[in-house]
């Protein structure tokens, strides 16, 4: 069995976002689970985790939530991105970008050495 | 920071329908775990393991609904919440100690916060002018009144008598004011005002009564106040010749121009003198006497313009040094001090009094100058005001202490009758902080509830009081809005109190060993208990000491306006109307103004529903006096020496006396043959002709009324009767030796009078008949003063009244609470010995020696307040002793009375507990614990 590793704190956040405006609106448990299934199951995800991180999210108004019916006929909350959110996530998404690359400089002429 | 204020106030949302959120969120999780639970089902798992799974991947359900709570409200306002709902339930489970304590603590913070902020506003409010820390204000003082050698023949404004004996007085000369002005080296400038009555003033065909202020030129720069609209007076307005130019003040520019700023530019009559408003002052401005009021200011040089009368005939008022009349402030180089400029302004004053010669031989008879801090405005109305502000201030602060003890007594027992509750919160992990934080919540919330209701009843209060104060000649003007410094001081009192008292019984309460408090029935240790009836014990005495010093004080004050209002006042205030009114301001003098009068008479003596009517120099009561000194042909009054040989002076109409209702003794009074042209005679009053003349008749004797006898025959006076003594001026004051003199045979009747008009039903409905008959003889003269008699003494006492009352009230409110808290300590007391008292009835005690045994108790503590009270009020009822009337402030029959009363109300809540304890049923006591 591969290795998993623990979800860092606060990309949780992201991931939601990203999930969100790939999917459009969706509860909690699919949420939770569509990060997994992303990371190619290489994440270890508390689902418990993700409800504290929607909260905090829909608290700064990057998500909405409503209470609908999912594809299986089962009432749930369901959490959409907000205009705020989505600016938010290009903004953290180009951050990300320049975070990874940077770290890919420093990362590559050590491989090589 | 915008997304972070939306988390607080979305967090803040959170923490009030926690409940509702709670539930939601537990939909939620159960919505997905259920969702989860489908999928490994989909997947193959067995159902058991279906669900295992689904919420080990959760990693707890307990463990996220918390983590989701923490993060929704805000964990330290849900507590904060939490403890105030407790401590409403608390509350409110003893409705009736919660409002005794609220109610407690309103009535003593209202009041002092009532008190304090009229105290705030006439003493510690600085003048609303640039720098006000450097004005001084001038004044002087004298041994000797009359001044000797006339160096002051007339005096108008301020006068009084220092701790010191002779006299004070704020008036100089405007010959002194010059010399002070000129080549100052101490003041960068010194300016001069005077106040005269209410005068004359028309604008836009409108008459009325408005108070003038007359200005130097440098007033406004000299103060440093900038007018809002328009210009200041400047010194060229302060010139003979120049334009006559006006400045009003904010409030009369609203009232009489609707905040129009075409006001610049208008003319107001003033006197009939024709004035061009130049300027409109600040609003926070009111002239430099906190209290008065001023609506115009106009330049000193037009004094004799619209004052024709002021200053002695003859001599030019601006160039006489012996009528003093000016103001004088002055604002302070940097760096010099008060005495030195008092000094040298000293050297100054001397020379206009001498002259420039040589210094008279009694050169420290000559006035002293004195300064002053101006910084807080004249100090007339704080020294009229402040001693009784003291006084009552004192009085509320001891209804706040009394409050303060009963709040902390009623505290201390419930906190004992809680100590079971604690020790079980306590022995089920509540931490000590967490009961102390929820204890003080509690008294705080008290104290705040008690603070704001204070505050409401404040603002009530205070306008009350300040309606109360002004007394009817001279409406208080304070600006005396509850201030922020008042509302400070009432937030600080009442936290504070919340947290003394809450303070104490809390740490006590938590300190307690649980075993024995939750074995207890009736909680806490022995030891534990006498402490708090010790301290419970103190208060009490503490309480009834203030009590009986509040009920001494109230019959104090209570027997001096009784004293007041039932003294022979020598006229009958009962049916008698008096108004003012002023022709000489609206041009009438001489023939033309005794004709005036004479028409007027008849007019309001035709009226129906009249019995007589008059008129007189001075109104009965309150509108100033005339003091001149007198001589006899041939009768020397014997101890001429100092001011015995003065007489008070009125003068008055035809049928005065009749009006008045003062009794004639001999002779006859003033009547319509007193004219003009036929002998001139006065009356005198009893206390004169018994000072002058024994008991000999003093009927057609003569009499002059000047320095000097009489050197022509025409200005001697012949006595022609003989009137019981009547009130002049003061109430607080005999019956001084008086003359009244017919307004057609002296040169001193002057062109304002008052009219005193017997009605015979109720005389305010006369009013209306008298102004038409005003209206009728000259539109423009407005009348002032308008009141019956009885309503004026009534206003002049004023402050009696409200001394009385509110001290009435306070001592009244003290009783109550001090055996309100000698009550419950004993109550307590005898809750706490059910078991012992049972015993002893047992063992044979008898059911009255029982009731004595908790008598006697309630009765020594009641004893120890009053020996500490009576020692008390005796060393302070001297304080108050210069506003009482007709009694010594020792008086023993109100302190034998406030004892007496506050023994009896006392032995009567020390009572009911005793009773109690005394029908105690022994079998019932025993088994009790």
């Amino acid at each position: 069995m591969t290795e998993r590793m623990d979800v860092w704190q606060g990309t949780v956040a992201f991931m939601a976002l990203k999930t969100l405006e790939t999917l459009g609106p969706l509860h909690a448990y699919g949420i939770a689970r569509r990060i997994e299934q992303t990371s190619g199951n290489l994440l270890a995800l508390n689902y418990g985790t993700i409800y504290p991180a929607l909260l905090k999210l829909e608290q700064e108004g990057y998500v909405a939530s409503e209470w609908g019916v999912s594809e299986n006929n089962r009432k749930a909350k369901f959490y959409a991105l907000t205009r705020a959110g989505r600016k938010r996530l290009e903004k953290e998404a180009s951050d990300w970008e320049q975070a990874t690359s940077i770290l890919a400089r420093f990362l590559a002429p050590a491989e090589r050495a | 920071m915008m997304r972070l204020l939306r988390v607080w106030f979305s967090r803040l949302k959170g923490s009030f329908d926690k409940k509702r959120r709670d539930l939601e969120f537990g939909a939620e999780l159960q919505s997905c775990i259920e969702m989860h639970v489908q999928d490994n089902l989909l997947a193959g798992m067995a159902p058991e393991e279906a669900r295992r799974q689904a919420l080990l991947k959760l990693g707890g359900v307990l463990q996220t609904r918390e983590a989701c709570r923490d993060r929704r409200g805000i964990p330290l306002l849900e507590a904060l919440i939490q403890d105030l709902r407790y401590a409403l339930r608390q509350l409110s489970r003893s409705p009736g100690l919660t409002a005794v304590v609220v109610l407690s603590l309103a009535l003593g913070i209202g009041a002092n916060t009532a008190i304090f902020s009229l105290m705030d506003a006439v003493m510690l409010k600085t003048l609303p002018v640039k720098d006000p820390e450097s004005l001084v204000l001038l004044s002087w003082t004298s041994p000797k009144w009359p001044v000797p050698g006339n160096i002051v023949k007339s005096l108008s404004g301020n006068m009084w008598t220092p701790k010191t004996g002779g006299i004070a007085s704020t008036s100089f000369s405007y010959t002194a004011l010059a010399q002070f002005q000129t080549n100052n080296t101490d003041f960068s400038s010194v300016f001069g005002f005077a106040d005269p009555d209410k005068l004359n003033v028309l604008i836009s065909d409108q008459a009325s009564f408005a108070s003038v202020e007359l200005v130097t030129g440098n007033y406004f720069s000299g103060l440093g106040v900038t007018p809002v609209l328009g210009r200041a007076i400047t010194a060229a307005d302060d010139k003979a010749g120049a334009p006559p130019a006006a400045v009003i003040s904010f409030g009369y520019w609203v009232r009489k121009f609707g905040r129009n700023a075409s006001a610049i530019g208008k003319t107001a009559f003033i006197n009939r003198v024709p004035f061009t408003i130049v300027g409109v002052a600040p609003p926070e401005f009111f002239g430099v006497e906190p209290g008065t009021r001023i609506d115009i200011w106009v330049p000193i040089a037009t004094t004799h313009l619209i004052l024709p009368t002021w200053g002695d005939p003859g001599k030019a008022l601006f160039a006489d040094s012996s009528y003093w009349w000016v103001l004088v402030m002055g604002r302070l180089k940097a760096g010099v001090t008060a005495a030195q400029a008092r000094a040298s302004m000293n050297a100054r004053l001397a020379q206009t009094m001498t002259g420039g010669t040589s210094p008279a031989q009694n050169l420290q008879m000559l006035p002293q100058l004195q300064t002053g801090s101006a910084s807080k405005g004249l100090n007339d109305l704080r020294e009229q005001f402040s001693k009784p502000l003291w006084i009552l201030m004192t009085l509320v602060a001891l209804v706040l202490l009394i409050a303060c003890a009963n709040v902390a007594n009623l505290l201390l027992s419930k906190s004992e009758a809680r100590q079971k509750e604690m020790a079980v919160r306590m022995a089920i992990g509540a931490g000590r902080p967490r009961l102390i934080r929820q204890l003080l919540t509690e008294s705080v919330m008290l104290a705040l509830i008690g603070g704001a209701c204070g505050l409401l009843l404040a603002v009530w209060g205070k306008s009350v009081l300040l309606a109360l104060m002004a007394s009817g000649r001279m409406p208080v003007l304070v600006d005396a809005r509850v201030n922020l410094t008042a509302l400070f001081f009432t937030a600080a009192v009442s936290l504070l109190t919340g947290i003394l008292f809450g303070l104490a019984p809390a740490l006590r309460a938590t300190s307690l060993d649980l075993i024995p408090a939750l074995k207890e029935n009736s909680g806490g240790t022995r030891t534990r208990r006498e402490g708090k009836s010790k301290l419970g014990r103190g208060l009490v005495v503490a309480q009834v000491f203030a009590a009986l010093v509040l009920l001494i004080g109230a019959g104090l004050f209570v027997r001096t306006l009784e004293n007041l209002e039932n003294q022979n006042i020598g006229f009958n205030r009962r049916n008698l109307l008096l108004f003012g009114i002023a022709p000489g301001q609206g041009g009438y003098s001489g023939e033309r103004l005794t004709a005036f009068y004479k028409e007027m008479l008849l007019r309001i003596q035709a009226l129906p529903g009249v019995e007589s009517a008059s008129l007189s120099q001075h109104g009965l009561i309150g509108t100033g006096e005339t003091i001149l000194d007198i001589m006899f042909e041939g009768h020397t009054p014997k101890p001429l020496a100092g001011n015995k040989a003065q007489a008070w002076v009125n003068v008055v109409g035809p049928r005065f006396f009749k009006t008045t209702g003062t009794s004639l003794l001999l002779g006859r009074g003033i009547g319509v043959e007193d004219t003009a042209s036929s002998t001139k005679v006065v009356v005198i009053n009893e206390a004169l002709a018994r000072q002058v003349f024994g008991k000999a008749n003093p009927i057609g004797n003569r009499i002059s009324l000047s320095d000097h006898p009489s050197k022509t025959e025409a200005e001697a006076y012949t006595i022609a009767g003989v009137v019981q003594n009547a009130k002049f001026g003061e109430l607080r004051k005999p019956s001084p030796p008086t003359i009244y003199i017919s307004y057609l045979q002296t040169p001193w009747h002057s062109g304002h009078t008052y009219f005193e008009v017997r009605t015979a039903a109720d005389p305010a409905a006369m009013i209306p008949a008298v102004r038409k008959v005003a209206g009728n003889m000259d539109r423009n003269l407005p009348l002032f003063d308008v009141n019956t008699e009885s309503e004026k003494i009534a206003e002049s006492l004023m402050q009696e009244r409200l001394f009385a009352r509110l001290s009435s009230f306070f001592g009244v409110l003290a009783l109550l609470l001090a055996c309100i808290g000698l009550y419950g300590v004993m109550s307590y007391s005898v809750a706490r010995r059910t078991n012992e008292i049972g015993i002893r009835l047992a063992l044979g005690a008898q059911r009255k020696n029982i009731l004595w045994m908790v008598m006697k108790e309630s009765l020594l503590l009641t004893a120890g307040g009053l020996a500490i009270g009576l020692l008390c009020a005796l060393a302070a009822s001297k304080l108050v002793s210069s506003i009482l009337f007709g009694l010594n402030p020792t008086d023993p029959l109100t302190f034998a009375g406030a004892a007496a009363l506050l023994l009896a109300v006392a032995a009567f809540a020390g009572y009911l507990p005793a009773r109690r304890a005394s029908r105690v049923d022994p079998l019932a006591a025993i088994k009790y614990e």
